[in-house]
This record gives structure tokens, sequence and C-alpha cells, in this order.
């Protein structure tokens, strides 16, 4: 699985079709109305998808990207400028010093992998609004983060058939 | 999305820069304040889906209780009797205020015009107290604007999209709220803690009279909210003699967790120029 992204070079527009969908149904995810119970797991739908474009196709998504789809998210959530944006950019920057061996790690190391990346940009939001407002400790969400990496296996097999194949573009 | 030449770790740097001037100006000014209720209007085709997708499980509630909801509509016909007697009590009780007023030659605010409006975003993010309304300044909704349901405040209108708003509620740690204790009269005020549901009165001394079980309502100072709506109801108050003042936590009578609309106030008619100084009175209050 692990070469089959990298074999075919496809066109550019394929890849920023792909990536625009990928990121739209993300968001559209991350603003579905969970039930009270689950609310707490939901893990940062477009953080995961950030972190594939930015493993896989390190070259095409670049750190700039990252922090552009972190803005978008900020603008439509109405969080303060930045804060997404700067943790994405962060998200990007770590992945981009691992990029080239975390494809090979087993599926079990990456989903570790991301489960660590995860709760570093939930702890870093949470340390900007604690700046901002002054939240206390007891709100920070970190059972998103194990989630995230729960959830990693089916993110990365979801999208390495999306790109792969230009007929399934189904996320 | 192209390769760049610059190193990771600069461009790194460079995005940091960014972040941190963007983070600085955004919280200390309002500069960004057009880009937000761009925000508003990217959000909507988002939220038509959404709305799908939360009409779907009432669909199937609605086809198993139809019981339910017959006997709600007898229970709801019923309180609306006993409201409607209520409210002749009321009137009674108001004209009465008013007369009293006029002799003690003080003004009394005029009761404000209401609009209802839906709640369409209640928001997953737990740093986030606020709640997104299906009203906007098409509708006359202005910046500091009061919102409460039928059993208290909710909080005030923070930003203001074409046909979206964005209602704090009183739990953001950058609200504050002026209350007064019902049982004796005692002003304070209230402020946001960050957890949902819960504000606290940092302000108390250590001889103050105050309760666990005490209510609490708007004052009226500073008039922003009209006075006399249900604010909550002390829960914990802790004497720690080497703070100069108590820690009193109030549960707030709206847990928004249960509200689908909203209720918007206007306390006054709001003329463009008083709504500027509202909004400049407002990003000073804390």
């Amino acid at each position: 699985m692990k070469a089959s992204v990298a074999k075919d070079k496809p066109s550019g527009q394929r890849f920023e079709i792909v990536v625009m969908i990928s990121l739209f149904l993300a968001v559209l995810l991350s603003m579905l109305n969970y039930h009270e119970s689950i609310r707490i797991l939901v893990p940062n739908w477009v953080l995961l998808i950030v972190i594939y474009w930015t493993l896989v196709e390190p070259d095409q998504f670049s750190m700039f990207a990252a922090w552009g789809v972190g803005l978008f998210l900020d603008v439509v959530n109405l969080t303060i400028l930045g804060q997404h944006a700067l943790s994405f950019a962060i998200a990007a920057l770590i992945v981009s010093i691992f990029s080239s061996k975390t494809l090979h790690y087993s599926m079990w190391a990456q989903c570790f992998f991301v489960m660590v990346l995860s709760i570093l940009v939930i702890g870093f939001e949470f340390w900007i609004n604690h700046l901002a407002f002054g939240y206390e400790y007891l709100t920070l969400n970190w059972q998103a983060g194990v989630m995230a990496g729960l959830i990693w296996p089916v993110i990365r097999v979801i999208l390495d058939k999306a790109w792969s194949h230009p007929d399934s573009r189904n996320d | 999305m192209s390769r760049t030449l610059i190193s990771p770790f600069y461009q790194f740097c460079l995005l940091l820069v960014l972040s941190l001037g963007l983070l600085i100006l955004d919280n200390k000014t309002e500069l960004f304040q057009p880009v937000k209720t761009i925000g508003t209007i990217i959000r909507q085709p988002f939220e038509l889906i959404v709305r799908i997708q939360s009409r779907i499980p009432m669909v199937a509630e609605l086809a198993q209780e139809k019981s339910t909801l017959q006997e709600q509509i007898t229970n709801l016909e019923q309180e609306n009797m006993t409201l409607r007697v209520q409210i002749h009590q009321y009137e009674a009780i108001k004209e009465e205020n008013e007369r009293l007023a006029r002799l003690l030659a003080t003004s009394i605010k005029k009761r404000g015009e209401l609009l209802l409006a839906n709640i369409v975003v209640k928001k997953d993010d737990p740093y986030n107290h606020q709640v997104i309304i299906d009203q906007g300044f098409e509708a006359g909704v202005y910046m500091g604007q009061p919102a409460v349901s039928d059993a208290g405040v909710i909080g005030q209108i923070t930003e203001v999209g074409f046909q979206r708003s964005v209602v704090m509620l009183l739990s953001h740690v950058s609200q504050g709220l002026p209350v007064e204790v019902v049982r004796n009269g005692l002003l304070t005020i209230g402020v946001g803690t960050g957890i949902p549901g819960q504000i606290r009165l940092p302000y108390l001394e250590l001889e103050a009279d105050i309760r666990v079980g005490d209510s609490l309502i708007t004052s009226g100072m500073g008039d922003r909210f009209v006075a006399g709506y249900p604010v909550g109801t002390v829960i914990e108050v802790l004497k720690d003699t080497t703070r100069p003042f108590l820690q009193v936590s109030v549960e707030t009578a709206v847990n928004v967790r249960y509200n689908k609309n909203v209720l918007l106030l206007w306390t006054s008619e709001p003329d463009q120029s008083q709504q500027l100084e509202q909004d400049e009175s407002f990003r000073g209050e804390r």
C-alpha cells in the first residue's frame, strides 16, 4: 500500500481536486451535530486530512497549504485567526521531519504517531486559548487525540484508494 | 501547493511570525471583523447539509412517538392556559408598577421589542462558549444585544453577519454581567468561568451576605441588560481567609444544550452612533 501513492504522478489538477474534496468532507464532518455522549471523542477531521496529505505528498502539499487550511478553519469556525493555522503548520513541520520514515512504519506505529501529533495540536490550541482567555486546565480535551490515532487507518485506507484510482474518489 | 525552495525550518519561521501577528491583532483589535462576517457566509452551505443531517433522526422519532407528542400538546395547552392567566395578573402588576414609578418620578424602562431566533450551530469545541443563530444585521441585530430564553439570560451578541450572528454565552471567560441577589438586593458582577453552564462572582468581600441556593437576576446596571432576568443559582460559596474575596460559583439558569431558540431583546432603539458606542463599551468591558 505504501508505494501505491508515489507510483503514478498524476497531473496537479487532479491532485488539487482530490485534496479539495477530502478537505470539504472533513470540514463537513467536523460541523455535524454529534450526540452528547460521543462529542468529546470526535477527532479533528481536518487535521487528519492535513496530516495525510503532508505525509503522502509533501512536495505538492506544503506547509503553507497546511497553514492556509488552518486559516480557513479559523475563518469558518469564528475562532481566533491564526489558532488552527499555527497548530496545523506545527503539525506539518513535525510531519515533514518524520515523513520519509513514517510511511514505512507499521500501521500501529503510524496510529501512535498520529495520536501523539493530535494530542500535541490539541494541547497547543488549548494553550493559545489559555493565553487569550485564561481557560482552566480541566477543559483539555485529549480524548479526541486518542480517537484520531484509532481512526487513522480508516482515513489512510480511504484516501489511498481515492488517490490511486481515478474512478473512486468517495471519501 | 507547489514545491518551495526554502527549507522547512525557514518556512515554519515565516508562518510562525505570520500566525503570531494574526493572533495578536485578532485578539486585541477589531481589524478582522469583516473577515468574520465573510466566515458566517462561507458557513451557510455547510450548515445547510448539517441541518439535513439533524433532521434525519427527528423524522424517526416523530414516527415512533406520536403518543408522546399528543401528551406534550395537552401539557403545553394546559401550560398555555396557566400562562395566559398569569399574564393578566402580570399586566395588572405592571400597570401598578408604572403608576408607582410615575409617583416616584423615576423613568421606568419601556418593555423591549423581541425577536425569536433559531440556534443553527452549537460548537463542539470546549473552548467556544458560543452558539450561532439565524438572524443577522438584516433583522437589525446589533453588537452587544442581549440574548435570553424563557428561563433566563443566555448571553450577548458578539459577531453580526448578514443572516447569522454569534451569541457569546455567559460562561465564556471574556463575559461579565452586572447581577443582583434576589434575597437581599446585593449588587455584584458575574464573570464567565470557561466551564459550561457556570459563572462566578469574584468581587464579593468575605463578609458579603450570600448563601448556597441564592437566586441571581440581572441588575440592569451598565444599561445593557434589562433588569430582572434570571441569571442563575449559587451552588458553592468558599470562604478562604487568605484571599481578599469570596469564591462563589453560580450555575446559570439556562443550559443552552437544551435550547433550540433564543430571544433577542431590544433594550432601546439603536441608531447608528449608539450602536458604535455600544461596540466600544463592549470591548472595554471585562
